[in-house]
């Protein structure tokens, strides 16, 4: 009786354990995370969840049809980057209805491919992905859409009930419906019952292409609808792909956590939605504490992974007793005790003890390999060779003058310097898009960003210094580079007394929305943004400009409607110094010959900084040279190192010269590729500077990295707000130091900051 | 003739087949006589052998994985970023040391993804996403999103294990030689040894299989430990490659290696396929970039194509295997 009391709790629990976990941690995040519990913030998680949430719906019903769709991700931002880019010559209901025809069509090619072509699920989605991902690409170029009229995002954004803004209405309502009609009409009963056994549904008469297409239909449609209402509520859309992967996989993740299987033929769409919930709410709860995304990671595994223990144990149990049922009716024909059984009994039980063991090896394995790895790392470390010292004079914090100057970074360079050069800024062109792309004059709106801008209203300096102020960082991602970025503000923070909070947003803009509210409900002193995407920050420094919170915008330079909304922009002048590079370049080259330029990752903005200011200047300034190619190879090593391969291959001694867009993996890429072609004429110029390309220089294979200290770039936003917070005005933008390294200079900026 | 066709198998005619068609195309669109004959070179052979050797490493274990009928272990690329973050780390122990602990590294988390989808039997897809996932967290963690150098200066322990990805056999470079032994060893093991031949029945029908009394959950742990080591192989090679470990070393691995093992006519369901035909879907893709990247197509295009290209030879496989009749789905 007990036992089956408890049976019936468990399973109570199983079924509806999105909800169950949605209520704990909700609970367990207000009563332990700083500030968790407000207004605000659930309206940011509510918020939050629409992408994932309207993806998800679409994503169960596929699940419960037993299939599988990889391509949600790629139809996200298709559909997002359709929505934007079109509203200006269609409106908002073309647009809308423009990229929801276009999520339809992918499901439909999925559809008709996994059903009439009888292709594995899988193969054709991860082919789709691909297939979506380079037409999104090509559609937008690699940059992102913005545009400039707001009502249509204001109200989709503001609350019209309390906690519910028009955005999460329509969410609940789509789940709501689909739950509906799934659990009472018979349509909805069949898809369940053709997900779960084919043949029943055959026999009942139920067309099964027919479900399994229209399965694959609704699946696009939602992407396509989740897609468009995230684009529509920012008035803005990236192509950075972080966005549709990880859409992917927390959708995935959430819909299992949901209870729905990937065999078929269970699911609730409901509790997807409510696993969705469970996930922003934990991701909120893991920023407010100030952990980063590697916290944020991990906990999603490690859940999945519970998880998808849980439902294999629960099977494993069932088919365990599943399997015994003939050897007790055996045992009872057989009688008590039948020798015959025994032995095979005891054999089973060896055995099993024997493979009980291997758990234990394995953690002893991971263990044993986990203590070697952090001594190793230690004494790695602790060698000095390598490491990273602390900084000398780190400073201490005094209220009234500190001479930040002396500051040093671990390259022995100063954080920021005094005296600056005002750059010259050219005039604008009449209509710099109708100019080519290789004129500089078609880049001016982005290579000068924010000079001539006009800003909104902005906040008055208290004019009483920055000690004790709370700065909010609101960074790009993780990334060694990164690493560093934060050693520079934090030395620099330390030395002003600021406070500091910092979120990473992981190069996905649905996270970094969502930090920002985080960071506005905080009500800090000052939010410093590096933004994830040059164009789609627009919307989030408008939040923040409205909560009347100062901002002042870091690395990445926002376009020139974002850069109204903030104080001011410090960061690398990405374009000048490529500029710069370029000169070097082609002096080396003797003006003449080809060359290649490698590019950075699409949707990144030097992606066409760091390709279309060395090919602007050298239309210029050596205008004998020709440039033979150019493509991203993502930045990746074995990308770049097929990338040049292919390029030396073909244009044999054509090719005199590469420009590289990064000097880290894609120098590695591209010596490898020189290296075996047996050239060593090739003149290589990259954009710098990590541990990486300050070796090259020094040993002579790269002819000059740009100097752009990543400390540097940390520090010097927090300087420029500690300025304003002593009532100095700021302009408008703020380049680092320029320099170019060449190897007879290389030593000075050694040791390498990452 | 048809007895070769059958030997070979589907995939290896399809790559000829595609081969021959894309060098046309080439040639047409081209129409330029010396690039052409700058495409069929050694060196440019040279070049897709050298870009697409940690691929064919991958896709050497990633075979097994699928062959067994567990489709695919997406841990993958966390594999190659621990084995390689855990040998840099290691390497004041010594060269040797380093690449055991790396290794033991690697393959320790294969045994984790075998023991819980083997005797679990949970959805391998959902389990080493949950590993990636929470390896990528661990891994960020522990090295507090740094990049690990090794000491490179002459004559130490990392001088040494950089030079592992620049040793050259003759003309060949090594990485090469061990995606060719790999999958030489693999194409052995998978039809000439009794694990091979469990795992093609384990895939062809897991219920069968149990019933016939074979130890599956065994057999599908052992197909993950390969995985695994070839994924650690291929990170090790990777780390020394890049001169330095990091944790999304080996991004991407994960479902370019599923493409190629598909390209090559493993099939998803399990116990069909060979390593010949691996070899020729990783070849495929190889080759299609650099014929892509000759004909000056950019790598947005690229994308399209290359998803293109692996729907349709996927789809024509099946389609040939059903028209046999000797697939029902």
């Amino acid at each position: 009786m007990r036992s089956e009391r408890k049976t019936a709790v468990t399973r109570w629990l199983n079924n509806n354990r999105a909800p169950v976990m949605l209520a704990a941690v909700f609970t367990l995040m207000s009563l332990s995370a700083p500030r968790f519990l407000s207004v605000d913030n659930v309206t940011t998680i509510l918020n939050g969840a629409c992408l994932n949430g309207i993806a998800a719906i679409g994503f169960t019903l596929i699940f419960i049809l037993g299939r599988l769709d990889l391509s949600i991700g790629a139809v996200v931002m298709l559909c997002g980057m359709l929505t934007i880019g079109l509203q200006p010559s269609i409106g908002w209901p073309g647009s809308i209805g423009a990229a929801l025809l276009a999520g339809c069509a992918v499901g439909v090619v999925n559809g008709l491919l996994v059903v009439k072509a009888r292709i594995n699920a899988f193969i054709v989605t991860l082919g789709t992905m691909t297939i979506v991902m380079g037409l999104m690409y090509l559609y937008s170029g690699g940059g992102s859409k913005n545009i400039t009229d707001w009502r249509f995002a204001d109200w989709l954004t503001e609350p019209v009930l309390p906690l519910l803004t028009p955005m999460v209405l329509v969410t609940i309502l789509l789940v709501a419906a689909t739950q509906v009609v799934l659990k009472f009409t018979r349509v909805g009963r069949n898809l369940v019952m053709v997900g779960g056994n084919a043949e029943t549904a055959w026999l009942a008469g139920l067309n099964r292409d027919r479900y399994l297409i229209a399965g694959f239909l609704l699946c696009g449609l939602y992407a396509a609808i989740a897609g468009s209402i995230f684009a529509a509520g920012l008035s803005t859309m990236t192509s950075e792909p972080t966005l549709g992967m990880r859409t992917l996989l927390t959708v995935l993740a959430a819909v299992i956590i949901g209870g729905t299987t990937m065999t078929g033929g269970k699911g609730s769409v409901l509790n997807s939605y409510f696993a969705v919930l469970m996930l922003t709410t934990l991701f909120n709860g893991i920023w407010k504490f100030g952990w980063g995304f590697e916290v944020q990671i991990f906990v999603n595994g490690l859940i999945l992974a519970l998880v998808v223990l849980y439902e294999a144990y629960a099977i494993y149990r069932h088919e365990l007793l599943k399997g015994l049922r003939p050897d007790l009716v055996k045992e009872v024909e057989a009688g008590w005790g039948a020798p015959v059984d025994d032995s095979e009994q005891e054999e089973g039980e060896d055995a099993m003890h024997q493979k009980d063991r291997l758990p234990l090896i394995c953690l002893t394995i991971v263990a044993v390999v986990g203590i070697v790895a952090i001594t190793a790392m230690y004494f790695h470390h602790a060698s000095g060779r390598g490491g990273y010292a602390q900084p000398a004079n780190t400073g201490t914090p005094a209220a009234s003058e500190v001479d930040v100057y002396t500051l040093c970074g671990t390259d022995n360079q100063p954080y920021v310097v005094k005296e600056l050069e005002t750059p010259v800024i050219p005039p604008r062109p009449q209509d710099p898009a109708a100019l080519p792309k290789t004129d500089a004059g078609h880049w001016w709106d982005i290579e000068y960003a924010g000079w001539k801008v006009e800003k909104t209203v902005m906040p008055e300096s208290p004019g009483d210094g920055p000690a004790g102020k709370l700065i909010v960082l609101l960074r790009a991602g993780d990334h060694p580079y990164w690493t560093a970025y934060l050693r520079g503000f934090n030395a620099l923070a330390k030395a002003y007394g600021f406070r500091v909070k910092s979120f990473s947003g992981n190069w996905n803009i649905d996270l970094q929305s969502q930090q920002t509210d985080l960071a506005i409900s905080e009500r800090p002193d000052m939010i410093i943004l590096a933004p994830v995407d040059t164009t789609a920050c627009t919307p989030l420094l408008r939040r923040i400009n409205k909560a009347g919170i100062p901002c002042i915008t870091s690395n990445t330079i926002p376009c020139n409607e974002a850069m109204r909304y903030c104080l001011a922009w410090t960061g690398p002048d990405d374009w000048g110094q490529m500029r710069m590079l370029a000169r070097v370049f082609a002096d080396a080259m003797d003006k003449k010959g080809g060359y290649a330029i490698v590019r950075h990752m699409p949707g990144s903005s030097p992606f066409f900084s760091r390709t279309f200011a060395p090919v602007s200047e050298l239309g210029t300034y050596a205008p004998d040279m020709e440039l033979l190619a150019m493509d991203t190879s993502n930045l990746k090593m074995e990308s770049t190192m097929q990338l040049v391969g292919a390029w030396l291959t073909k244009f044999g001694d054509e090719l005199k010269g590469l420009v590289l867009a990064g000097d880290g993996f894609a120098l590695t890429g591209a010596l490898e590729a020189l290296r075996k072609a047996n050239r060593t004429d090739v003149i290589i110029v990259a954009a710098g500077n990590c541990k990486t390309g300050m070796d090259a220089v020094k040993d002579g294979q790269v002819l000059a990295i740009s100097y752009q200290s990543a400390e540097g770039d940390g520090a010097s936003c927090v300087h420029a707000a500690a300025e304003w917070f002593q009532g100095r005005t700021l302009e408008p933008v703020r380049y680092l130091r320029k320099h170019i390294i060449k190897q007879k200079d290389v030593d000075d900026f050694m040791p390498a900051q990452w | 003739m048809k007895r070769v066709l059958d030997h070979i198998g589907v995939p290896g005619t399809c790559v000829a087949v595609l081969l021959l068609g894309c060098i046309g195309v080439f040639a047409l669109v081209t129409g330029e006589d010396h690039v052409l004959s700058r495409f069929l070179t050694v060196e440019n052979v040279m070049t897709i052998l050298n870009a697409v050797a940690l691929l064919g490493i991958v896709a050497s274990g990633m075979a097994f994985v699928t062959y067994s009928g567990n489709l695919a272990d997406l841990s993958v690329p966390s594999i190659m970023a621990f084995s390689g973050c855990v040998t840099v780390a290691a390497l004041p122990f010594g060269l040797a040391l380093a690449l055991v602990c790396g290794m033991a590294a690697g393959m320790s988390i294969g045994m984790l993804n075998g023991l819980v989808i083997g005797r679990f039997r949970a959805n391998p897809i959902l389990w080493t996403l949950a590993v990636a996932f929470f390896m990528e967290g661990f891994m960020r963690f522990t090295w507090g999103n740094k990049q690990v150098y090794p000491d490179t200066e002459p004559g130490t322990a990392g001088a040494a294990f950089i030079h592992i990805s620049q040793i050259m056999a003759g003309p060949v470079p090594l990485v090469v030689l061990v995606m060719l032994g790999m999958l030489v060893t693999g194409h052995l093991v998978m039809i000439g040894t009794r694990f091979g031949r469990e795992s093609r029945y384990v895939g062809s029908s897991r219920a069968a299989a149990e019933t016939s009394g074979l130890r599956v959950s065994r057999l599908v742990t052992l197909n993950f430990v390969v995985a695994a080591f070839a994924a650690s192989v291929a990170g090790i090679f990777l780390t020394s490659t890049k001169k330095l470990g990091l944790f999304d070393t080996g991004q991407g691995y994960d479902f370019k290696a599923v493409t190629a093992v598909v390209i090559g006519g493993v099939m998803l369901s399990g116990g069909r396929g060979n390593m010949l035909g691996v070899l020729g879907g990783v070849l495929v893709m190889g080759i299609l970039e650099n014929i892509m990247t000759f004909c000056g197509i950019t790598s947005f295009r690229q994308n399209i194509l290359t998803g293109v290209v692996f729907i349709v030879i996927v789809g024509l496989q099946q389609h040939w295997l059903r028209r046999g009749g000797r697939d029902a789905e």
